[in-house]
C-alpha cells in the first residue's frame, strides 16, 4: 500500500483505537494489531505526529514505580475521525470509478 | 538483548537528532519494554518485539525529516560570530538581568514560605504569654483579668493551630510553584530552539 495513504489511515486508526478513554502505547498496539499490522516503530511516529497536531493530549501517570504516558483524543482528534468518515464516501466513489474503468485490464 | 543494552544501542543510532527528541524516544521505548514485560514477556522477548534499534531510529529520523524537524548541522558563519562578540555587552546584560529576576522570584517564593512560619510562632508565644498572665492574675486573686487572659490564650492557641496547618503545606506548594515556573520556562526555551 502507498506509504502516504497508509500513514493517513493509520493516524485515524490510532485515534479510533484510543476512542473515548485514555490509552498507553502498548495497549494501543494490542488493540489494533489483531486487525491491522502495526509495530511500535510504526506507532511511535504516529503518536508524536498526532500529539504535535493537537489531535492527542498526553499525561504521565505513575504505574508500578515508573511513569507511563497516557494518550487521550482531543476535540481536534475527534474532528479528524469525523472528517475521515465523511471523506469515505468520496473515496469509495473514486474507487468505483477506477474499478469500472480498469475492469477490462 | 537486555533492555539497557537496547536503549544504549538506540541512543547511539539516534545521534544527530535534537537531544529532547532522543530523550522522548528513549522514554517511549523504555516504557514499551516495561509494558511488554508486565504483559508476561521476558526481558529479551520484550525487546525483540519492538524490532531493531536501527529500524526504530530510521522511522524516527524519517518522521522528523517529513515534519521538517530533522536538524541541519548549523555552522555559525563568521558574521554571526562577530555579531555575538560585538553584541556581548547587550545579550550578556539581558541574560544576567533575566537570571537575576528569575532568582529573585524564586527567593521571594522561598522567603514567603519561611516568613509564613512567623505567624504560628507569634501565636504560640502569645498563647504562652497570656497563659502566664492568667496564672499570675489568678495568684493575685483578680478573676476578671484572669478570665480575660485565659480567653486571649485560647484565641491565640486556636490561631496558632490554624496557621500551623496552613503553613505545613506551604513549602510543598512553593516547591510545586517553583517547579512549574521552571518547567514552563524550559519548555518555552526548547520549543523556541526546535522551532528554529
Amino acid at each position: 500500500m502507498d506509504i502516504q495513504l497508509k500513514r493517513g489511515l493509520l493516524d485515524v486508526c490510532v485515534l479510533a483505537a484510543i476512542g473515548d478513554s485514555d490509552a498507553y502505547g502498548y495497549q494501543i498496539i494490542k488493540d489494533i494489531s489483531p486487525h491491522v499490522e502495526i509495530t511500535q516503530s510504526t506507532l511511535y511516529p504516529i503518536l508524536r505526529r498526532l500529539e504535535e497536531a493537537d489531535c492527542l493530549s498526553v499525561r504521565s501517570e505513575e504505574y508500578n514505580g515508573r511513569l507511563r504516558k497516557y494518550y487521550r483524543v482531543t476535540p481536534a482528534g475527534k474532528s479528524r475521525i469525523k472528517e475521515f468518515k465523511q471523506d469515505w464516501a468520496e473515496i469509495q466513489e473514486i474507487y468505483s470509478f477506477i474499478a469500472e474503468r480498469t475492469q477490462a485490464t | 538483548m537486555k533492555k539497557a543494552a537496547f536503549l544504549r544501542s538506540l541512543a547511539r543510532q539516534l545521534k544527530g537528532i535534537p537531544p529532547s527528541d532522543i530523550r522522548q524516544t528513549l522514554a517511549y521505548y523504555s516504557e514499551a519494554v516495561s509494558d511488554a514485560m508486565d504483559d508476561g514477556l521476558d526481558e529479551e522477548a520484550a525487546v525483540r518485539s519492538l524490532g531493531t534499534a536501527e529500524e526504530i531510529a530510521l522511522s524516527v529520523k524519517e518522521e522528523l525529516a517529513g515534519g521538517g524537524k530533522l536538524p541541519q548541522t548549523r555552522k555559525r558563519s563568521g558574521f554571526t560570530v562577530l555579531l555575538l562578540i560585538l553584541g556581548f555587552p547587550v545579550w550578556f546584560s539581558l541574560l544576567a538581568a533575566g537570571a537575576g529576576i528569575l532568582t529573585a522570584v524564586f527567593v521571594c517564593i522561598v522567603a514567603l514560605a519561611v516568613a509564613a512560619w512567623a505567624l504560628p510562632l507569634a501565636f504560640a508565644a502569645g498563647t504562652l504569654y497570656a497563659a502566664v498572665c492568667a496564672l499570675l492574675a489568678l495568684v493575685h486573686g483578680n478573676l476578671t483579668v484572669c478570665a480575660c487572659f485565659a480567653g486571649a490564650a485560647l484565641v491565640c492557641a486556636g490561631l496558632c493551630v490554624l496557621t500551623y496547618q496552613l503553613c505545613k503545606s506551604l513549602p510543598r506548594r512553593c516547591a510545586a510553584l517553583i517547579r512549574t515556573i521552571w518547567t514552563k520556562l524550559k519548555a518555552l526555551c526548547f520549543r523556541r530552539r526546535n522551532a528554529k
